[in-house]
């Protein structure tokens, strides 16, 4: 899995590629766990070239989620593909996390205040 | 029959190696991209159940998985070398939403034709023998 990370004014954006699983989650953790640690807790997450994940990659999202809201932080998501979509859906995280279709929405809804999710 | 016998050491990197692995065996089957994204799924939720919760991730420890496909039906098996905890299956609910772990099994359920776990005979660990129904356009047999 790859992690291209990128600023959009306070917001960092973190690009994921590849598989979201076990190994990869917990990569994943310690990079979101660097950022708050430079006072970024403003983060989302593009997922729209991962193509596979599996309940520890959700499992890692959850726990990225709650760490933020420990910084009260926020975390949005975007660009889920269908197949990744409907593992959020039958798990129920759909629910949970503020996911929205592109990541213009996501960034727009920073200057609204928080938004509904899609 | 087609089969094929996979075996890793319990290393967390493991689960990538069998992913690939499994993908390339049933790749040259004329599985449909969703199934087959299903089917990768589900035989990952069980490999990594093995390699955490029944071999703690000891490396001395392997977890197997035998693909076999006949007609238009594959199982799946995985072993472990742990204990072979079956309590797990017993009164478990729904993970609370903020819950990190505790999915994987629901997954297994959703997307199998059949799943059975029961203590191996030869490891004495969890076997998980997960069957797909498979809409092929040619028959194995």
């Amino acid at each position: 899995m790859n992690f291209n990370v990128k600023d959009a004014g306070n917001i960092a954006i973190v690009e994921l590629s590849g598989r979201l699983d076990m190994s990869n989650g917990n990569k994943l953790k310690e990079v979101v766990k660097e950022m708050l640690q430079t006072g970024k807790s403003q983060i989302h997450v593009n997922l729209a070239a991962v193509d596979f994940v599996n309940s520890s990659g959700l499992g890692a999202l959850v726990s990225i989620m709650k760490e933020i809201r420990l910084h009260r932080g926020r975390l949005t998501m975007s660009d889920l593909v269908e197949y990744v979509r409907e593992i959020f859906d039958i798990t129920q995280l759909s629910h949970i996390f503020e996911i929205y279709s592109t990541e213009r929405e996501a960034l727009n809804s920073y200057e609204v205040g928080v938004g509904g999710k899609s | 029959m087609k089969r094929t016998q996979f075996t890793y050491s319990s290393y967390l990197e493991a689960e990538g190696r069998m992913f690939a692995d499994v993908k390339a065996f049933l790749g040259a089957f004329p599985i449909k991209d969703k199934r087959l994204n299903n089917i990768l799924l589900t035989i990952s939720e069980a490999f990594t159940n093995a390699l955490v919760h029944g071999n703690k991730l000891d490396p001395s420890k392997k977890v197997e998985v035998i693909l076999s496909i006949k007609d238009r039906e594959l199982t799946a098996d995985i072993i472990d070398e742990g204990e072979c905890d079956l309590s797990f299956l017993h009164g478990r609910a729904r993970p609370e939403p903020l819950a990190e772990g505790g999915r994987g099994i629901d997954l297994i359920e959703c997307y199998t034709d059949g799943v059975d776990y029961q203590k191996d005979d030869k490891t004495g660990g969890l076997k998980i023998s997960l069957k797909f129904n498979l809409d092929l356009k040619i028959s194995v047999g």
